[in-house]
């Protein structure tokens, strides 16, 4: 990002707060990427990749746990719904557990979402 | 709320904004929603499409490739874009203040009054999260929705600080610096027809105090050849045009023409008793009734070399 730039000793002399985002966190033994991170980067990933439709989407988010069976290893996975990376989950065999940042989604933001796919399929509400 | 109508508010500055009675006719419709796209996480066409889809009312805004105007939302922050970053709710003059600061992928970038941060996260945009943008504010809890907005954006080039900002260290020299000052904020009042207007934020005498001090530490930040951008939200002179007098007054510094093409009126000839330097005028003020935005004053500065 910033190579041999001649003023970045002088950056370090300074009370600095936060450094760029965050990629993982260590949880117990493991490291968990972050949503943030997976949001940016996780196009790079070919395999621990679940796709969900937008309602499973929101009932992950707002039940936090959706139960299923997902091609992919137990472990970390990064969701995805209508080709866009929505952030981390864990997987283990039938379960999937939301590990979405807490305040990521409000409530309003699912109704909106379920009504305006009504009505991007020309549906009665 | 205030007791007074907009056309009593603003009646002291009644000369010197063009087509005054136009202006407070404008300022009884409620702000237009400007929605930001932002090109870290995804593609201008990719965001509009999938709004499109959803039955969004979308205008996008002339020389401004990344802002359109949502006709049909009063609330974006329940947008599932909202919450994946791959837009952000923002004035279109405050777009302006970053675009004509013009920061460049590889710069180093000083936000001196960064939260909330929907303008440090325009420059990293603008930087293609290249390079280092230094995000400072004075307040620690100002620094808790700016770190959220920075994460939810997507930005990767900004270290965050926490000094006051006219005592920021001058141990580091910046290629370009925004300085959004704390202001008055009378450009952001609307109201209801016929309503008088809100109470704008407590300004006291301290604010041009504030301001002046804010941007000498800015310029004096500058590497040689380095520009700053100063920027309110407020139409008051003496927070606008006095506070970059004073600059020039104080130190060799110069004003530059902003290079957008958007409507705007230019900075001031001169304000009660005061006659501003004659290059004061290449700095835009941008009323709601020329550019249906928040009310704004932008002056571009630079260091010469």
């Amino acid at each position: 990002m910033l190579n041999k730039d001649h003023r970045l000793p002088s950056l370090a002399s300074l009370r600095v707060q936060t450094v760029g985002l965050p990629l993982l966190r260590r949880i117990k033994a493991h490291l968990k990427p972050t949503s943030v991170a997976l949001q940016l980067f996780g196009s790079h990933a070919s395999k621990n990749i679940v796709s969900l439709e937008p309602e499973q989407l929101g009932d992950l988010a707002e039940r936090k746990e959706i139960r299923g069976e997902f091609a992919c290893s137990p472990g970390y996975v990064i969701v995805v719904t209508n080709s866009v990376i929505v952030g981390c989950a864990l997987f283990l065999p039938g379960r999937l557990i939301s590990q979405f940042p807490r305040h990521m989604f409000t409530d309003q933001t699912w109704n909106d979402l379920l009504q305006s796919k009504e009505k991007e399929k020309g549906l009665p509400r | 709320m205030t007791n007074q109508t907009p056309e009593q508010y603003f009646s002291p500055y009644s000369q010197i904004i063009p087509d005054f009675s136009a202006f407070c006719r404008k300022l009884s419709n409620p702000l237009p929603v400007h929605l930001r796209f932002n090109t870290l996480k995804a593609t201008v066409n990719q965001t509009r499409l999938r709004l499109e889809r959803r039955g969004l009312n979308l205008l996008p805004e002339k020389s401004v490739s990344i802002v359109f105007r949502a006709k049909n939302l009063t609330q974006p922050g329940h947008l599932i874009e909202f919450s994946l970053g791959h837009l952000h709710s923002q004035a279109l003059s405050s777009v302006m203040s970053g675009l004509a600061l013009g920061p460049k992928p590889g710069d180093v970038v000083l936000d001196l009054c960064a939260a909330p941060g929907g303008k440090t996260s325009l420059l990293a945009q603008l930087m293609e999260n290249r390079g280092l943008i230094v995000a400072n504010d004075r307040y620690p809890n100002r620094l808790i929705p700016l770190h959220s907005n920075l994460k939810r954006l997507g930005v990767t080039n900004t270290v965050t600080l926490c000094y006051p900002g006219q005592h920021f260290p001058k141990r580091l020299r910046f290629d370009r610096i925004l300085v959004d000052v704390p202001c008055s904020a009378e450009g952001t009042l609307r109201g209801a027809a016929n309503s008088n207007i809100r109470q704008p934020y407590q300004s006291g005498n301290k604010l041009p105090g504030l301001q002046r001090d804010l941007l000498l530490r800015a310029f004096d930040l500058l590497e040689p050849g380095g520009t700053l951008l100063y920027s309110t939200c407020t139409y008051n002179p003496d927070e606008n045009e006095s506070v970059v007098q004073s600059l020039l007054e104080n130190r060799q510094a110069k004003v530059q023409p902003i290079s957008l093409d958007l409507p705007h009126s230019p900075g001031l000839e001169q304000w009660k008793e005061i006659t501003y330097d004659a290059t004061i005028q290449q700095c835009w003020r941008i009323y709601p009734h020329q550019l249906d935005t928040v009310g704004f004053f932008l002056a571009r500065v630079a260091r010469e070399s």
